[in-house]
């Protein structure tokens, strides 16, 4: 019973922070995309 | 005569037990807290008329498949309706601005949810089972929809006291996070001005929700009811053009969930379920929970700290802000930070750890159905 705790806690912990982590990186990568769209688009209308 | 006697013997006040008198003042503790205190009164309120209408001897009113309020809780959170829709309410009121501003926010986030875990591991030690260990430990993440769909799924014998613990406890943020703040960071610490943040243009905020949808529930599917329904309440509000639904989310379907929720979950709460030793244990676990996540929240700030450049480093009071008591954490990190520098407004850096709790504790909640059948 112990080690399931463990087992689950660790998975628990580690799912949480890579879910993070994936998010944090996928918000980069939109907002970049974001930054590039829009300064494309103020340069077509110059 | 005897018919007057058959009356009385019908009536209710012959039946009235002393642990029903002990959870009537339960009840009129959260009525006076709501009304007198002002205490989460949107939920205090119907959980306590709740608790109150649970122990009148033979109203029935939570009698399986005949009570009025047993239907409420039977469709509503049995079925699983009432959480994703007060989610989408909640995702159609959230701005995810000030996340999307400074995304390295999102750590802190994730950070408070090892309080949960910690809590987890505690609550086992004190005999609870798996099941319920982890519904006690989601207490930690300070989210009252997602520790009743958590509880209505492992333990639904533990959803009036988890649901009503957690409620209270995000009621007392300001009362119980600013000794752990204080204790966990130095004065010139809760005194750093943030940088100014950027703005956000209306696309990055359109395709958030959309991004955030596919990852999340990409990576954790039991997540699924409570992170779509978020993010499309969100998106109902950042799109713009469905200016009804975000109004209907924000307000008309919120508040009416928020009755169909609040009072069946106070009605679990029967003097023969609630007045147990074991009771007693969820509710100092869940103040262990919500404290151990107040704490790892600031302990990653202070990580985080570590690694950044002098520039962009973070106030560790916004750590406690991944707890995701929205907004009365952020608050509470405002007023803290104010009352130590006239000229730090930490609201807005607060919000983005705010409203990434709400996302770690999903994927917390998530996990624990991955695992635990």
């Amino acid at each position: 019973m112990m080690s399931q705790m463990i087992n689950i806690s660790i998975a628990g912990v580690s799912g949480v922070m890579i879910g993070i982590f994936l998010l944090y990186l996928s918000v980069r990568v939109t907002c970049w995309c974001c930054d590039k769209i829009e300064k494309k688009e103020k340069r077509g209308k110059k | 005569m005897s018919t007057a006697i058959d009356l009385i013997h019908m009536s209710g006040f012959l039946y009235i037990s002393w642990k029903m008198v002990v959870m009537w003042l339960v009840a009129f503790g959260f009525i006076y807290l709501a009304i007198a205190k002002n205490f989460e009164p949107l939920l205090l309120l119907p959980i306590g008329f709740g608790i109150l209408l649970a122990n009148l001897p033979f109203a029935e009113l939570m009698k399986p498949h005949e009570g009025l309020l047993w239907r409420f809780y039977h469709y509503g959170i049995q079925w699983e309706v009432i959480p994703p829709l007060i989610f989408l309410g909640i995702g159609a009121l959230t701005d995810f601005g000030p996340l999307l501003a400074n995304p390295k926010l999102l750590f802190l986030g994730g950070g408070a949810q090892m309080g949960v875990y910690i809590t987890f591991f505690a609550a086992h030690l004190f005999g609870f089972n798996v099941a319920e260990s982890a519904v006690i430990g989601i207490i930690g993440g300070a989210d009252g929809p997602t520790t009743i769909y958590l509880a209505s799924k492992l333990a639904p014998h533990l959803l009036g006291s988890c649901a009503v613990a957690a409620y209270s406890y995000m009621a007392m943020v300001p009362l119980v996070q600013p000794p752990i703040m204080y204790l966990m960071t130095t004065k010139k610490q809760r005194q750093r001005v943030m940088k100014t943040m950027r703005k956000v243009g209306r696309l990055e905020r359109i395709l958030f929700p959309i991004v955030a949808t596919i990852v999340v529930i990409l990576l954790i599917p039991p997540s699924a009811p409570l992170m779509a329904m978020f993010m499309l309440g969100n998106l109902f509000r950042e799109s713009g053009v469905v200016e009804r639904l975000n109004h209907a989310a924000q307000n008309e379907l919120l508040n009416i969930v928020t009755i169909f929720l609040g009072v069946p979950v106070g009605a679990t709460m029967n003097a023969e379920v609630f007045l147990k030793p074991d009771v007693l244990f969820i509710f100092f676990l869940g103040l262990f929970a919500f404290m151990a996540s107040t704490a790892t929240g600031i302990g990653i700030a202070h990580i985080m700290n570590l690694f950044l450049k002098e520039e962009n480093k973070i106030n560790p009071l916004v750590g406690a802000a991944g707890v995701s008591a929205v907004p009365m954490s952020a608050r509470v990190v405002q007023m803290v930070g104010l009352k130590e520098n006239k000229r730090n407004y930490l609201l807005m850096h607060a919000m983005g750890p705010n409203v990434a709790g709400v996302i770690g504790t999903v994927m917390a909640a998530g996990i624990f159905l991955s695992l635990i059948k």
